[in-house]
């Protein structure tokens, strides 16, 4: 098990100095399946977005301590944040297609970095489609509308469209929830099987999600990470009581 | 190496959005500045007091031209602001169900922008041509007609803010509908609508173009609307062209006092709405 | 008692506003047939095609065309939409993506000053202090640099007075800015948050983002906006009125005088003796009136369009 990200005392503070995490210490593992649950409002969408420096786009946001990828540590203020997102990709709740074809969709991240060479482009296109099991129903209409696509579809085209450029980690933000159960079950089967290539940290409010899909498991309340296990460890003995409280729908 | 283009070509691109705002501001400034310049220097009792002189002679004012258009805005407000507000309530309150409304709404965006000398011809074929004569009431229906689309639509817009469970609130409590609106909705929509006339008003103050065939013009001084009746903005086109320097100080005065009223009337209305609307 | 009478107040009110409301569509119409109406002794005479293709504007023979002031609104509008549109989507995208929050309301209050100004002004302005510029610096700049060049030079050539389609549409561009910025501002924020950070997300950089997911997101609500500034500079009499000089042929240089609808309508309607005369200067305002309120009702449809996505 090889360690990806050291997240060492990070603590996050919302403009107005308001405290959102408070000291978060955890190891996130090379191709494996990390996910983040626990009740509404306990922080985990912004730990996640912690890890792509998202929260830098609005304002008044501080960081503090350090989260430590591939040797530097990625929250200092000379990270380069262009080439961070082009190795942590992120997923959203809601499908967000470009306004643009399904080409153009999966090949906007290749374009941005240079890649001209119509080949290439096609190759890389057709390959991020097929790992993201997307492939055998588009292929006769590369050239239409990302819109047309069903919300299942566009999902899991979002998902090609960050597996294109090749990241070593993607970030899923719920993206089960405004989907149906087949959509969901799908996606599911996806990310088990794209771990292989990339290292997945994914947050979910769905318990059962995170005990279908992940290995490890991190439960935060109120902004502090209680308790992070493996996940049939999470699931079965937890060492915590509150994390049993949560587990077994105490309080949701 | 690409990234580093990019980043350039972003805030190269960025920047030269930044030179366009700067391009607006720099006008806006110059426009303002420049009338103030060239007006201020006008600016004497006797543009005031005084009736326009015989063309070539000094000493002329404008008091003419200040009262007849003060007359014909208020003639064309006190037309134009009740048929408006009336109508932006037909739209809000009553015509939801009917499918004119729509209809009705799209006219009105589209007539808030209709040329304004349309306006006037229009109303010279049915207001000057059958009575023979130029007159401020025409004049006041011009304007009158470029208010009523601005007014009903700022109306219905600050009337379709109100919730309707306020409305809900003063039914339960026995009242009749037309007492609704007025009691209940006006009031709560009042700064809103207040400020779409005061708007409205600045607007039809700086028109020309609609009066020039309807009021006309009168170097004269007179109240009676029944007859062409001086107006600022017509005099200052007539004054502007014509070949007197004395003239065209005089039409910067009146320019300036167009604009600083215009502006006035403008900000406080941003100021109104930003105000009662803040959220 | 007390019922019948509120009851019969709510008729009586209903009833006010249900006719106040129609004055719009009474009014539309009316401008239609009463334009109609009086262009008809010319459209009778001339012909419908002739009128519009015909050069002539002789009130002594007593005949007419409308093709150069034809040609010079829509020139003067063309150009000064040329003008205003990059300017104006510039600061939309100012507006909304880069400003800080306190600036965002000043600048946005400033652009609309801008339109508040009214456009006599604009003419007193244009004829006194920017048709001197023109004449003295600016012009002669140009036709000692571009007007050197082959084919475009064509443009610059001709005495630089200052008082021509040039200065004229340069005043019309800044006066319909406000009208494309306003709207593609409120197309531009009604931009999902959730799609820029997708952008943002894959490595792009702030330009990307407007350029590959705002824009062409908001691509219907821009174009409605420059469709009104386009029926609006169509229609615009006084600031062009100062500055074009009235005169009635097809310019062939930027440099030239020439007349628009508008322009025609102000000077030349109360000195119109004869009946055909006006009646061809009705036809002028007739077509007027079709071409802009067809070109606002474009807008108006796209516009809704993009506020329904």
């Amino acid at each position: 098990m090889t360690p990806e990200i050291e997240v060492r005392n990070l603590n996050f503070y919302y403009s107005g100095n308001v405290h959102i995490l408070k000291n978060i210490n955890m190891t996130i593992y090379k191709n494996k399946v990390t996910a983040l649950i626990g009740p509404s409002g306990c922080g985990k969408t912004t730990l996640l977005r912690c890890f792509n420096r998202m929260h830098d786009l609005y304002a008044g946001n501080k960081y503090e301590g350090e989260i430590i990828f591939q040797g530097k540590n990625i929250l200092s203020k000379d990270t380069d944040l262009i080439e961070l997102r082009s190795k942590i990709g992120m997923v959203f709740q809601k499908p967000t297609p470009f306004p643009m074809t399904i080409f153009e969709n999966i090949a906007y991240g290749l374009k941005l970095r240079g890649i001209k060479n119509r080949k290439e482009l096609r190759e890389k296109v057709e390959k991020a489609l097929n790992d993201a099991a997307l492939l055998d129903e588009v292929k006769d209409k590369l050239h239409t509308n990302a819109f047309g696509l069903s919300g299942g579809q566009q999902q899991r085209l979002c998902i090609a469209r960050a597996l294109a450029v090749e990241p070593e980690i993607i970030l899923f933000d719920e993206p089960t929830s405004a989907l149906d159960p087949i959509s969901t079950a799908k996606i599911e089967e996806l990310i088990i099987s794209l771990k292989n290539r990339v290292t997945i940290i994914i947050v979910t409010h769905n318990m059962q999600q995170a005990a279908r899909i992940s290995d490890w498991t991190g439960f935060m309340m109120l902004g502090e990470l209680i308790e992070y296990d493996k996940t049939d460890k999470i699931f079965t003995v937890p060492s915590n009581k509150l994390t049993e409280e949560y587990i077994t729908g105490r309080f949701g | 190496m690409i990234m580093r283009k990019r980043k350039i070509l972003s805030s190269v691109a960025l920047f030269v959005c930044f030179l366009t705002a700067l391009w607006g501001i720099f006008w806006l400034f110059f426009i303002i500045i420049d009338v103030l310049r060239h007006g201020i220097t006008a600016i004497n009792p006797a543009l005031f007091l005084n009736d326009p002189a015989p063309p070539g002679e000094l000493g002329g004012g404008l008091r003419n031209a200040f009262v007849g258009h003060f007359l014909i805005t208020i003639c064309a407000t006190l037309i134009g602001v009740p048929v408006g507000v009336l109508g932006g309530t037909f739209l809000a309150e009553y015509g939801r169900k009917y499918k004119i409304s729509k209809i009705i709404s799209t006219f009105a965006d589209i007539m808030v922008s209709v040329p304004a000398i349309i306006v006037g011809a229009f109303v010279y074929a049915i207001l000057v041509k059958p009575l023979g004569h130029f007159s401020g009431w025409a004049g006041a229906v011009a304007l009158a007609i470029i208010m009523i689309p601005t007014v009903l639509r700022t109306t219905e817009n600050m009337l379709s803010l109100i919730p309707w469970t306020l409305r809900e609130a003063a039914f339960a409590l026995g009242a009749p509908y037309y007492k609704v609106i007025i009691q209940v909705v006006y009031r709560g929509a009042a700064t809103g609508i207040l400020t779409g006339i005061i708007l409205a008003i600045a607007r039809v103050t700086g028109e020309a173009a609609p009066l020039l065939f309807t009021a006309f013009n009168n170097t004269f001084f007179s109240t009676n609307m029944n007859e062409p009746i001086a107006s600022l903005t017509v005099t200052i086109f007539q004054y502007a062209m014509g070949p007197y320097e004395d003239w065209h100080a005089q039409a910067w005065g009146a320019s300036l006092m167009i604009t600083v009223f215009i502006l006035f009337a403008t900000i406080t209305g941003r100021i109104l709405i930003k105000r009662r609307y803040k959220d | 008692m007390l019922k019948q009478k509120g009851k019969f107040t709510d008729f009586l009110f209903f009833s006010f506003t249900l006719i106040t409301a129609l004055s719009i569509i009474i009014i539309s119409f009316g401008i239609f047939v009463v334009l109609f109406k009086e262009s008809l002794p010319a459209m009778n005479k001339f012909g419908f095609e002739n009128f519009i293709f015909s050069t002539e504007w002789d009130p002594v023979q007593e005949s007419f065309g409308a093709l150069p002031a034809l040609i010079g609104t829509l020139i003067t509008s063309f150009l000064a939409l040329l003008f205003a549109t990059p300017i104006a989507i510039g600061i939309a995208i100012f507006i909304t993506e880069i400003a800080p929050p306190f600036l965002k309301g000043i600048i946005g209050t400033a652009i609309e000053l801008l339109a508040a100004i009214p456009s006599i002004i604009y003419g007193m302005w244009g004829l006194f202090t920017l048709a001197p510029i023109m004449s003295q610096d600016v012009e002669p700049f140009l036709q000692k640099t571009v007007g050197k060049l082959p084919l475009i030079g064509k443009l610059f050539e001709g005495t630089p007075l200052g008082v021509d389609l040039f200065t004229a549409s340069i005043i019309l561009s800044i006066m319909i800015i406000p009208f494309t910025a306003s709207i593609a501002r409120d197309s531009f924020n009604l931009t999902p948050s959730v799609l820029k950070e997708s952008a943002y997300a894959m490595g792009a950089t702030k330009w990307e983002v407007v350029k590959d997911v705002v824009m062409p997101y908001s691509k219907l609500g821009v174009l409605g906006g420059v469709g009104l500034s386009l029926g609006r500079a169509l229609g615009e009499t006084m600031a062009v009125a100062f500055v074009l000089g009235n005169l009635n042929q097809i310019p062939k240089s930027l440099f030239d005088a020439a007349a628009t609808v508008t322009v025609k309508l102000a000077n030349e309607f109360t000195e119109a003796d004869k009946d055909i005369y006006l009646s061809s200067l009705y036809f002028l305002a007739f077509l007027l009136f079709i071409m802009s309120f067809a070109i606002l009702a474009i807008a108006k449809i796209l516009i809704v369009r993009a506020e329904k996505k």
